[in-house]
């Protein structure tokens, strides 16, 4: 080439290799980008609001599905707001009031002290619910409640030195414990005269968040632990109580902002000179108004503890299992000698058995009273603060006229109780009373000889008033069923039994009264604590002897159709499933502790002799037959006579509307399912994250899903803040727990926020139980009781699931600590799974209950196996005992849990879809891919999803049979395609002129 | 004027040299890391291959371009040697783009193991445990990743701006007598 000519010029410019290096760099960001977008792309969709397909409906053909939200849709954000407030107002508990300190008088002075009360903890670290909105106003902080509420005269010196001054908090993680670091009473010099003639208002606020459990040692309490008071504010406190006494200050209020019992050892101390004390849980985002409106008593307190307010917390035997065990997870002892990975280094041990809360409190004390032997030394008074249930009013109630009625069927068994008591205001305040009804089940001979624990007490039933004028009275009827009379026999009869012995109702203003109650009729007053009321006590059932047939078969239907409830003609039988959960009875693990080998749990037999002492320190002995072994993917087992199922068969076309209405077993469900693909099956069950896929083929809609135990994640305006889960149980009101429900399914459903709009799926309520006071996610479960649990779900389940959003309570099961949640082994008998962890999930599953179409598995293991890999669990309990045919999703296993929560792990044991972003070609292994049996399984998982999508998501409303997803041109895709063509073509045409370039220079002339 | 070739020549390829040395290193640490030691439970115990295989090509390209700024330093002795060497940045170059594309696919991967560490960041909590090898290991592999992906850039852009410096010398001068 000659090298003037104008190509060798051309070839010559310089802009060409910087050309060639920017198109090769962005063809790399590109590829990425286009990578990015699989895995990606309904977040992207979110971002730009586009679809990768258009609904397109025929005019005039069939039946359009009309599944509007129904309520509240209009004005979302106040009437959210409004039962935010009002659950607060009724879910707070006034837990002392000497000489009616409470209500405040109005044009009272007040104060503040403690970094609380400057910074509220209002919604748990977790949940994508906003945690803070006071910048903007959408948040209620204490001062401005108490302004705009109330007529009090806030003292602003004190209020800025404890949010912004000195006072100010600095509470956060240290090391990854969580500290206080509360100023002390050195910094208050400034502002001590301030507190003449003032109310303090002292808020004591404890964080607790997803992901760690709260600190029992190592931080700056006194005991060690986040949850007692720090010697600052100990300091203050004490301080505070001296200017009381010097009659500076008036009166002191203290506030507990925290949504688990913060030691409750300090508020009758008469060091601290406390007049008055108010359990406000985390209050959300207009909470705070409630308070305000309680202190001046423009609301009545009428909330009642979901969980025992105790003076160590270190007193249940649960707790004692964490201090002995250096926590709640340790490491298997053997761990390094055979292995283990990551996922499967830790366990814990339920070792209190069903002895979880009040029921260990109320039982050891009962046993105290009947003098049990080996009680050993143990004072109620001593141990618990206030009650499970507790709770003060600004008026008295007064119980009468309690009557009991027998339902029975037509054939004379009995349905249900009936207990009604009149409750009459005797006070001059208008307010609530929550009733509550205590089953006091017998501990028999029988139980003793089989091992089978019985609490003294548990929650039967509750109800509430109207709001009662003094003077006025109501009748409040509870009704508790029959079957919840039954016990778990793991051990002789392996099934539900009705006990020998007496059974006993009664009233009770907290499990502490009823408990006293159900002793003066049983003839123990003289030995109680407190006189107990004989009266509002009733013996309802005596059994002579054990009945191991009545409750040992399921009565809930098979399947459901959307309008009928069909009951299970022949009934499942119920027997033990979880043998391999318990270290006594499953030989793949042993208590190097102990002599035997076994691990001792609690027995009200010898408490002295079975109160935690000691370590539990178990090994891997390996000796577990494959089913339940700590491996993961284990060898897919083929059924006899597996087939093949049909793929892609397009022959008879159907869409998902025309399934709509249709019972599981309707035979068309096998024509649609025929319709789809491997790929399209695989791809749709792996890919649920945070939505269920489009299904263009079958016209599918994608169902759009978000988290939120208590209000609805990731929205901007930040007002779907709820009170925690403690606080909506607190009300003991079932209509307003259902309206808690109603609001977020509202909320999810409009249109509020954009990249949100139109959930049709929340991951809630959160359903795992507080069964140590540790626990780091407890502002996300309600109670330490199974019941007040399982009743609060069900009324939130119902309520969201109206509006056609589908519940998904989590985290199915045994998820009630956090530390090493992704894989922890968790043991225990089966008596305590089913009743303290498995039963309110069986309301909240079972059709004829509150009926969820979905739930949310866990991160956990229950003894070797990952709970969703658990046939035993997913499909005889869950499936063939309770009648659950809406489907499963895991939590995020494409997260951190790769090691064990495994496709063909999942899908064989009865897991229905992922929250992963799996791929087809990527994921599906040759093994699943040929196994008639794994295709098989898919295949129902399938039916699941699209039966509870077709009959119960609000994605089908405005959709007919004639509806089409059409496939569109997505805009960002395009631009994606095109950059990456483009700048591919342009670095291989820049290369190519870099290589005439570099040879034509070269070449002689 | 030979001797101040040769001045300009030694100060052009030296630092060259370094930044093709430290963007070698910094590409084969980064992707010896990744791979030996993050296989976790986040990616079910695999490491990516995207990363893998972009992290050899970077390795490739960026050790190509260090052997011939080597032997630019030792072994140029006229123009046409020089400019041959000087295609060196060829190696630069193709180190950068892989070492790009590794480092985004290095992010892309292994979204689980930085939500997760990321996750107390954002949410004020303590968060899940991630082994410090692991965490240590992920971060010093991708910050080492994107400056060797900047270093190789540096370096081809040096070495093509010392190439322009040598097609517009006289044909017969020798720069490293």
């Amino acid at each position: 080439m000659n090298k003037d000519s104008k190509l060798f010029h051309v070839l010559k410019a310089k802009c060409w290799e910087p050309l060639m290096v920017t198109m090769g760099a962005l063809f790399m960001v590109s590829m990425v980008a286009k990578a990015a977008a699989v895995p990606f792309a309904n977040e992207i969709h979110g971002v730009f609001g586009t679809s990768d397909y258009k609904e397109e409906t025929a005019e005039g053909e069939g039946t359009v599905i009309d599944r509007h939200p129904l309520k509240n849709a209009e004005n979302i954000e106040a009437y959210y707001r409004q039962v935010n407030a009002e659950v607060e107002g009724e879910g707070l508990v006034l837990l002392k009031n000497e000489a009616d300190a409470l209500p405040l008088a109005s044009g009272s002075k007040v104060a503040f002290a403690l970094s609380g009360s400057g910074k509220i903890f209002y919604a748990t670290h977790g949940p994508g619910v906003r945690r803070d909105g006071e910048a903007d106003g959408a948040f209620y902080d204490l001062r401005k409640s108490l302004a705009e509420e109330t007529d009090l005269i806030i003292n602003d010196a004190t209020y800025n030195f404890v949010k912004d001054g000195a006072g100010k908090t600095m509470r956060g993680i240290k090391s990854g414990t969580f500290v206080m670091n509360e100023p002390g009473w050195n910094v208050y010099a400034p502002v001590v005269n301030e507190y003449n003639d003032a109310t303090v208002i002292v808020t004591i606020t404890r964080e607790s968040g997803e992901g760690s459990d709260i600190s029992y040692t190592g931080s700056d309490g006194v005991d060690g632990s986040y949850l007692s008071l720090t010697h600052n504010e100990i300091e203050i406190l004490e301080n505070l109580a001296l200017l009381k006494h010097q009659g500076k200050v008036k009166k002191i209020v203290v506030l507990i902002n925290s949504a688990v019992n913060v030691r409750c050892d300090f508020i009758d101390d008469d060091r601290y000179g406390i007049d008055a004390a108010m359990w406000i849980g985390l209050p959300g985002a207009t909470g705070m108004k409630s308070v305000a409106d309680a202190l001046v008593g423009k609301i009545n307190p009428s909330g009642r503890l979901a969980d025992t307010f105790v003076k160590d917390n270190f007193s249940s035997p649960a707790a004692q299992y964490w201090k002995n065990n250096a926590g709640f997870s340790s490491e298997y002892g053997n761990a390094a000698a055979i292995g283990l990975n990551n996922s499967q280094l830790y366990y814990g041990v339920y070792v209190e058995g069903i002895y979880v809360g009040y029921r260990y409190y109320e039982t050891r004390y009962e046993d105290v009273v009947t003098n049990r032997n080996q009680v050993g030394n143990f004072k109620y008074s001593d141990a618990v603060a206030y009650p499970f249930g507790y709770g003060m009013s600004y008026t008295d109630f007064e119980y009468s006229n309690p009557r009991l009625q027998v339902n029975r069927d037509g054939e004379g068994n009995v349905l249900s109780y009936d207990y009604t008591v009149n409750v009459k205001n005797v006070g001059d305040t208008a307010g609530k009373e929550a009733v509550q009804v205590y089953l006091q089940k017998p501990y028999s001979r029988h139980d003793v000889i089989v091992g089978i624990e019985k609490s003294a007490v548990e929650l039967a039933g509750f109800g509430k008033t109207s709001l009662l004028q003094p003077g006025a009275n109501e009748d409040v009827k509870v009704t508790v069923d029959f079957e919840q009379l039954r016990t778990y026999d793991a051990e002789a009869d392996k099934t539900y039994i009705l006990d020998e012995g007496d059974y006993y109702l009664s009233f009770g203003r907290d499990s502490h009264d009823a408990l006293n109650n159900i002793l003066a009729a049983k003839g123990y007053s003289a030995a109680t604590d407190e006189p107990g009321i004989a009266t509002l006590a009733n013996l309802i059932h005596s059994q002579n002897e054990v009945d191991a047939e009545i409750f040992s078969t399921s009565s809930a239907r098979l399947h459901d159709t959307p309008t009928t409830l069909e009951k299970d003609p022949v009934g499942t039988p119920i027997t033990n499933h979880l043998d391999w959960m318990d270290p006594n009875r499953f030989k793949g693990v042993k208590n190097a502790a102990s002599s035997d080998g076994d691990v001792t749990y609690v027995s009200r037999n010898n408490w002295t002799g079975t109160m935690p002492k000691d370590a539990v320190d178990l090994q891997v002995t390996n000796k577990s037959p494959i089913k339940y072994d700590i491996s993961s993917h284990k060898p897919i087992v083929e059924q006899e006579g597996a087939a093949m199922p049909t793929f892609g068969d397009k022959s008879v076309p159907m869409t998902l509307a025309m399934m709509a209405g249709l019972s599981y077993d309707d035979p068309k469900w096998d024509i649609i399912l025929n319709n789809l693909t491997q790929e399209e099956i695989f791809n749709t069950l792996v890919q649920c994250y945070g939505y269920t896929p489009g299904i263009p083929s079958i016209a599918k809609p994608l169902t759009d899903e978000d988290d939120g135990p208590y209000g609805v994640s990731n929205t901007k305006e930040g007002f779907s803040s709820m009170s925690c889960e403690a606080v909506i149980a607190g009300t003991f009101n079932k209509e307003l727990i259902r309206k808690v429900g109603e609001a977020m399914a509202s909320d999810a459903r409009s249109n509020h926020d954009p990249a949100q709009k139109n959930l049709h799926g929340l991951y809630a309520p959160g359903m795992n139980i507080h069964r140590a006071v540790f626990g780091g996610r407890a502002a996300e479960y309600f109670s330490e009781d199974p019941y007040l649990t399982a009743i609060a779900a069900q009324e939130e389940i119902i309520a969201m699931q109206e509006q056609y959003v589908v519940a998904c309570p989590k985290h199915f099961i045994f998820n009630d600590e956090e530390s090493n949640r992704n894989g922890i082994g968790i043991w225990m008998n089966e008596q305590t799974a089913r009743e303290i962890y498995l039963a309110p999930w069986e309301t909240a599953l079972r059709p004829d209950k509150a009926n969820s179409h979905s739930l949310m598995t866990s991160f956990n293991r229950a003894g070797f196996l990952w709970t969703s890999a658990s046939s035993d669990l997913m499909e005889d309990i869950m499936r063939g005992e309770w009648g659950f045919d809406g489907y499963t999703l895991t939590d995020m296993a494409g997260s951190n849990g790769k090691f064990f929560m495994v496709y063909d792990d999942g899908f064989m044991n009865g897991t229905d879809c992922f929250l992963d972003k799996g791929e087809y070609k990527d994921s599906m292994t040759d093994a699943m891919r040929k196994s008639p049996t794994f295709n098989l399984k898919q295949r129902e998982c399938m039916k699941r999803l699209l039966y509870t999508v077709a009959n119960y998501s609000g994605a089908m409303n405005g959709y007919s049979n004639a509806t089409r997803l059409v496939p569109q041109v997505v805009p960002w895709r395009v631009g994606i395609d095109a950059l990456m063509y483009v700048t591919g073509i342009s670095f291989g045409l820049m290369a190519l002129i870099f290589v005439a370039y570099q040879i034509t220079k070269r070449l002689p002339e | 004027m030979i001797q101040k070739l040769k001045q300009q020549n030694f100060l052009v390829l030296i630092p060259v040299l370094i930044m093709s040395c430290v963007a070698f290193v910094l590409t084969l640490v980064g992707v010896l890391l990744y791979t030996n030691n993050c296989a976790s439970e986040f990616n079910g115990g695999k490491v990516s291959v995207n990363v893998s295989n972009l992290g050899l090509a970077a390795i490739i390209f960026a050790g190509a371009a260090l052997l011939l700024d080597l032997l630019a330093l030792f072994l140029s002795r006229s123009k046409k040697s020089a400019s041959l060497f000087a295609l060196s940045r060829i190696g630069n170059y193709g180190a950068f783009i892989f070492c790009l594309g590794a480092f985004l696919y290095e992010a892309l991967d292994e979204y689980s193991l930085i939500g997760t560490i990321m996750y107390p960041i954002f949410s004020g909590t303590v968060g899940d445990p991630v082994e410090p090898l692991l965490v240590s290991s992920y971060f010093t592999s991708f910050a080492f990743l994107f400056v060797a992906c900047f270093l190789s850039l540096a370096a081809g852009v040096t070495m093509r701006k010392k190439s322009h410096k040598i097609d517009a010398q006289p044909k017969e001068a020798n720069v490293n007598e």
